[in-house]
């Protein structure tokens, strides 16, 4: 097998080596000429080296993606640690910091291999045509994903369809495409994953050492400019970070305020009780709930969109209150809202967080009272969960077998 | 050195294990690229596949057609021009505006998103002044790595 052969090597087997026509020779003008693009860097020594960080970039984002995804939409047979407790805050801080990273990582790569859009003939044969409509896949994805995620963290939605679906399902288009591209250039990364023995380095003209100090300090600048919404030390040195940790009532972020979730009302009712349900039922008042043993537990809030603060909660053990309703070990719980009209309005609960003695039904956060915007009068608080399961305003508890 | 991405004569030629490697990285990209597709696919909120298919290519073409072609007209027009600095100066700038335009393209969203949010904790900074602070120490950088150069050359 010739190195490099890629996809016709690959597809050889295959019988896609049919060989096409070449086009015209005279519809090769403009880029398309040979010789059009003279940089010395547009070469497969380079592409590997800034893939070899790419790559890596796109495996950690698949791989905390699909995490935060199977902690949001956890399968029965699926059991979940509640511990760590920093555990999602580190996975998806680092899901939504490398996807930034990846903004220039991947921009930088399809410079690099930008002049591979014009090779003549556009397509050699079969396999040829499919290898590069392979990377248009890839590219599609990948290109996708960055936007996709860039503008879901400010919030902003401009496009027809729902942000999770989409993104999660062409993440598993990218991650197979990639995976896809490393299978078709393997002998090219093999050949080209070490420098050449006793190449000189260039003294003259654009280095490759040059490039990956503008792609380092490409990374860095958009690292350093957004990265303080989870790493809250470098809060003022991120200029650009859609969230500060220490900005919000009670200097903590919110995503959903109360007067979005259409809560005011019934949060300001004195009439409100927390409903429990089970072999038991009961409702309490909220001086109720403050009468009962109160724990308290530091816990991070962290926003699938990659933001994250900790912050001091006080309330009553969730499991005392299964404990009260009569629940049986083991048993699972259901969480609703005074929000409607959210996918989030009802939250299960696995019983590894309703056991764990972290997890709060939160009255207090920061020795006052809840604000509204973060759940008034009660509202959830877990360890290592996603922040759209820790269910504000809530009204009502259903102890599940 | 070739622009060209076939491997230079003389490289090593790949074996049994590496072909072997490839195949089950192939079919394994084939199944991800497939389970995406049907997932999208048959998943009831994502009912709008026009919209999805514009904004999947449209990413696509504005890359291709739009961000690379003014990336190497401006990188060409800078390297050619007959009269002005030393090619490395031209680089060194020119790997600056790269790095300001990164950081740029994170503050566009925060920059374009229209109507001011309900939520006062959602973007709470001033982003034109942290993009400006941005381009400041991306200059900043530029003119150091200028002067470090130049002194080292004598």
């Amino acid at each position: 097998m010739r190195a490099g052969g890629g996809f016709s090597a690959l597809a050889g087997r295959m019988k896609l080596d049919i060989r096409l026509p070449d086009p015209p020779a005279a519809l090769r003008r403009g880029p398309f000429r040979a010789g059009a693009f003279r940089g010395a860097l547009h070469d497969p020594r380079t592409a590997v080296s800034v893939g070899r960080l790419l790559g890596p970039a796109f495996l950690i984002c698949f791989v905390t993606g699909v995490f935060s995804h199977l902690l949001q939409h956890q399968p029965h047979w699926l059991a979940l640690p509640s511990r760590p407790v920093w555990g999602y805050r580190v996975t998806q801080g680092l899901h939504v910091a490398t996807g930034i990273a990846a903004v220039p990582l991947l921009l930088v790569k399809l410079w690099v291999v930008y002049p591979r859009l014009f090779a003549w003939p556009p397509a050699k044969s079969v396999g040829h045509a499919l290898e590069r409509l392979s990377i248009a896949v890839l590219m599609t994805a990948a290109i996708f994903e960055l936007v996709t995620g860039l503008l879901n963290v400010v919030q902003w939605y401009p496009w027809p369809f729902p942000f999770v679906p989409a993104h999660y399902w062409i993440g598993w288009v990218a991650a197979g495409a990639l995976t896809l591209h490393v299978a078709v250039k393997l002998p090219l990364i093999v050949a080209h994953w070490r420098r050449p023995r006793g190449a000189p380095a260039a003294s003259e003209g654009p280095s490759r050492r040059g490039l990956f100090t503008v792609l380092g300090a490409g990374v860095g600048v958009v690292t350093l400019a957004t990265v303080g919404q989870t790493v809250t030390p470098l809060g003022r040195v991120s200029v650009l970070a859609p969230r500060r940790a220490d900005i919000g009532p009670q200097g903590l972020p919110v995503n959903r305020t109360a007067a979005a979730a259409g809560v005011l009302t019934a949060v300001r009712d004195p009439a409100w009780r927390l409903e429990v349900v089970g072999p038991r039922p009961f409702a309490l008042t909220r001086a109720e709930l403050l009468a009962m043993p109160q724990h308290e537990a530091t816990l991070p809030i962290t926003c699938v969109e990659g933001w994250s603060a900790s912050a001091h909660w006080s309330g009553v053990r969730i499991r005392d209150l299964m404990a009260r309703a009569g629940a049986p070990p083991g048993a699972r719980l259901r969480v609703f809202s005074h929000e409607r009209f959210s996918p989030y309005s009802v939250m299960d609960m696995p019983d590894e967080w309703s056991r764990d003695s972290l997890t709060l039904l939160a009255l207090m956060l920061g020795g006052a009272p809840l604000a509204e915007d973060h759940g008034y009068p009660a509202r959830i608080i877990a360890p290592n969960r996603p922040g759209v399961l820790q269910t504000k305003w809530v009204t009502r508890m259903e102890v599940l077998g | 050195m070739s622009t060209a991405m076939e491997p230079e004569p003389g490289a090593p030629r790949t074996g049994r294990a590496v072909g072997a490697v490839r195949l089950v990285l192939g079919a394994a990209g084939l199944a991800g690229i497939g389970w995406g597709v049907a997932g999208a696919w048959n998943d009831p909120f994502l009912s709008e596949r026009v919209g999805l298919a514009e904004w999947l290519i449209g990413g696509l073409l504005l890359h291709d057609a739009v961000f690379a072609v003014v990336v190497f007209t401006v990188g060409a027009t800078a390297m050619r021009l007959r009269r002005g600095p030393a090619a490395w100066v031209r680089r060194t700038v020119l790997g600056g505006l790269a790095v300001g335009v990164a950081g740029t393209l994170i503050a566009l969203p925060a920059l374009l998103r229209p109507l001011p949010t309900q939520n006062p904790s959602v973007l709470p900074l001033d982003y034109g002044r942290g993009l400006a602070i941005v381009w400041a120490v991306v200059a900043a950088g530029v003119g150091v790595a200028l002067v470090v150069r130049r002194r080292r050359d004598g």
